[in-house]
């Protein structure tokens, strides 16, 4: 009698089955080789944080606090710098180190507008800062 | 002077986080907070913390869990700090 059918051996465990632990952090770090790729020049936290709020509130509003960094090789006009961002963005950002980083705090900045934002400008070297749920007047944060 | 502009291979960057760093002239960089594809990130002092944005290609050598890069520390305070 034929039986082979009978049984479906993939659902059988064998001797190269992960738990499901080792098979999440792997994925997880496949994810991350990924976002570092897609995503080069922008801290992962920030990265992740925005991800999470983008994807779990569909009311989030992008509500960020970015440090722009600009490559110290290059000779960085930072008052041409700010005065571009308030063009795009409306919001006058402030000078962290001079000629270097720029903070500002802006809302509906969503990966997408991120990518725009440092695929439009090769000065940038890496973007850091942090994302908030909601927008905040304070400019402490962790990040 | 070869072996100056030779690039270490670190086998997993990730290791290296909380990993201390000091610049050529033995002066504390600060400890490595996280990983870039092209860069290294360092933090330095406990309130009001200086950040660096460390080339990967910077680093000398990793001996005993410590990062020694080419640079000396006023170099690294001109061209690296960011904050």
């Amino acid at each position: 009698m034929e039986n082979k059918n009978l049984v479906n051996e993939s659902s059988y465990p064998t001797e190269n089955d992960t738990t499901a632990a080792a098979q999440l952090i792997s994925s997880y770090k496949e994810f991350l080789g990924k976002a570092s790729k897609l995503y080069p020049k922008v801290d992962q936290k920030l990265l992740l944080d925005m991800i999470y709020l983008e994807t779990t509130y569909n009311d989030w509003e992008g509500s960020v606090l970015l440090r722009i960094v600009y490559s110290s090789n290059s000779q960085v006009n930072t008052e041409k710098k700010k005065e571009e961002i308030y063009k795009k963005y409306q919001k006058m950002p402030e000078e962290v180190k001079e000629g270097r980083t720029l903070r500002v705090k802006l809302v509906r900045m969503y990966l997408k507008n991120l990518e725009d934002l440092i695929n439009s400008d090769n000065d940038i070297e890496f973007v850091s800062g942090s994302a908030t749920l909601t927008p905040t007047d304070s400019y402490s944060d962790s990040a | 002077m070869e072996s100056d502009r030779k690039n270490i291979i670190v086998e997993d960057w990730q290791s290296l986080v909380n990993k201390p760093v000091y610049s050529s002239n033995g002066k504390d960089i600060g400890i490595v907070k996280s990983i870039q594809p092209e860069f290294f990130i360092t933090t330095f002092g406990s309130i009001t913390k200086d950040k660096f944005l460390i080339p990967k290609t910077s680093i000398q050598s990793i001996n005993n869990g410590i990062i020694y890069i080419k640079e000396d520390s006023d170099f690294v305070e001109n061209n690296f700090k960011f904050e």
